[in-house]
């Protein structure tokens, strides 16, 4: 199964898009995509995930190395559009302690944050 | 316990999507698991055998993984077996919270958390020869059962 991956801006954030399953094998596709952002300079980062029905320990990791690369680089990093079974991991690992959840069709400066 | 149907894999990650399908398909024969617990028993399955991969991949093994699956009565059990070069579960080095200092410089630690988390009972073990998972997921919660 592949990964598709798109991107959008809003403000100063871009929003990487994706539709599929993330696990051990389409993963690196989204790693990927996050270190290329950061490369060019786009440190404020969205992941959505209105279109991700699964995501595994995985795409977990590659979400705590997104947060730790756009913060290390002056940036800052959220999530958006989690299913409920997404939630459910969410906050079964923490990660909903460390990765704040936005609503896209809200204003940025409405967007909460954690922990930087 | 009567294994229903039993899947055997090349250890690549391009069949992780497959075991899912196959395990939440079969899991809706009994209509009385809901979604939520199918997604969970899902999750912890795909982790299971991720590692099983991630197990053969560090010996450069091409052999097979084997996921039995079973319904019986008040549960699902689900087997994965891979001969990879095993680990003691005893001595897994819990990653900590991730609100902990320095976390965020790890990305792993989640797979087997997540396991012993999202089954209702899980064993793991493992040998020089190879590792087994067995993840149980009741179908109404333990305490309901007799």
């Amino acid at each position: 199964m592949m990964l598709t991956l798109s991107n959008s801006n809003i403000g100063i954030w871009t929003v990487i898009h994706v539709a599929g399953e993330v696990d051990m094998a389409t993963g690196p596709q989204l790693r990927q995509e996050i270190v290329r952002q950061v490369s060019e300079g786009n440190i404020h980062l969205v992941v959505d995930l209105r279109k991700v029905d699964f995501i595994d320990s995985t795409g977990l990791g590659i979400l705590v190395g997104g947060v730790k690369r756009a913060r290390s680089n002056g940036g800052d990093f959220r999530c958006s559009g989690l299913s409920g079974s997404l939630e459910e991991v969410f906050a079964l690992t923490g990660l909903d302690s460390v990765l704040a959840v936005v609503d896209l069709d809200q204003d940025p400066s409405s967007w909460t944050k954690l922990n930087e | 316990m009567n294994k229903g149907i039993i899947l055997e894999i090349p250890s690549q990650v391009e069949y992780l999507s497959l075991v899912r399908a196959v395990v939440a398909s079969a899991a809706r024969v009994d209509q009385s698991l809901g979604d939520q617990r199918i997604d969970d028993l899902r999750l912890a399955v795909s982790e299971a055998t991720t590692n099983a991969i991630r197990a053969h991949a560090n010996l450069g093994s091409s052999e097979r993984i084997t996921i039995r699956f079973g319904l019986e009565g008040d549960r699902i059990e689900v087997e994965v077996q891979d001969h990879g070069s095993g680990f003691d579960p005893e001595k897994l080095d819990p990653a900590g919270p991730l609100t902990d200092k320095g976390r965020l410089e790890y990305e792993g630690g989640f797979g087997i958390s997540l396991m012993k988390i999202l089954a209702d009972e899980i064993t793991i073990e493992s040998a020089d020869e190879g590792t087994t998972v067995n993840l149980t997921v009741y179908v109404s919660p333990p305490s309901e059962t007799i």
